[in-house]
């Protein structure tokens, strides 16, 4: 069995499209999603939006997001067809269980992390740890100078 | 890197006694990301990221904002990503 893994994809339907016609882009990409397996845990339109710039002589698009467990089978084929497709302005899709599980661990640390010695603040100021027995002397606080 | 002992002022520090030379409290830079426990930057989210990409659309250095190393090229990929989707610019207009 193919492994799992959660991705975050995000593509740009043309505005030539009106609202009917982009759900129906977007149905078109969600039943193929479902069709090769993947099991979908966010489906947002994210709205008509400006571009930052032109992208085939178009200035703006609709934003959709994917949130969705998959295999890789299952996003090489959605990619593909969204290349093919002229609807699609542009697409990405980005692995992101290893950082989300990460963004968690953050979000759970209750006690943040001792700050690092920084310019100017003397090291008694911090919270005694028992680390090195013998502090070197704090150098000379003045940052680097370009 | 202070020249002068006799100074006994560093940056942000008291001014020096009829020295001419003004000084400023240096406001502590801190890693938003770290402060405000962000463990993972989305690259949909545009009202934060747009943070770090001034007028000129150039990637913030961290020198400048604070952020620390890890979270800086987790932004910077992030900042790249919405730029490929046109979310951000990659040049100022």
């Amino acid at each position: 069995m193919p492994q799992e893994r959660l991705y975050d994809m995000v593509f740009l339907v043309t505005p030539e499209k009106d609202e009917p016609g982009t759900a129906a882009v977007i149905d078109e990409f969600r039943k193929l999603l479902l069709e090769n397996g993947a099991n979908l845990q966010k489906d947002e339109t994210m709205g008509r939006r400006r571009l930052a710039f032109t992208i085939r002589k178009k200035n703006e698009a609709t934003y959709h997001n994917f949130l969705f467990n998959g295999s890789g089978a299952c996003v090489r084929e959605v990619e593909r067809k969204m290349g093919l497709s002229e609807n699609v302005l542009r697409y990405l899709t980005v692995r992101v269980d290893e950082e989300m599980r990460h963004g968690q661990k953050v979000a759970k640390r209750t006690k943040p992390r001792l700050p690092r010695r920084t310019e100017g603040t003397p090291m008694e100021a911090a919270p005694t740890v028992p680390t090195a027995p013998t502090a070197p002397e704090a150098p000379a606080a003045e940052p680097p100078r370009e | 890197m202070s020249s002068n002992p006799q100074s006994g002022s560093g940056p942000g520090g008291p001014p020096r006694k009829g020295g001419k030379k003004k000084f400023f409290v240096r406001r502590k830079r801190v890693c938003k990301f770290t402060v405000e426990k962000i463990g993972y930057i989305d690259f949909k989210d545009v009202k934060l990221l747009s943070q770090f990409v001034p007028e000129r659309a150039k990637i913030l250095p961290r020198r400048i904002s604070g952020t620390s190393a890890f979270y800086q090229r987790k932004l910077a990929c992030a900042i790249k990503r919405a730029r490929y989707l046109a979310m951000l610019p990659y040049v100022a207009d």
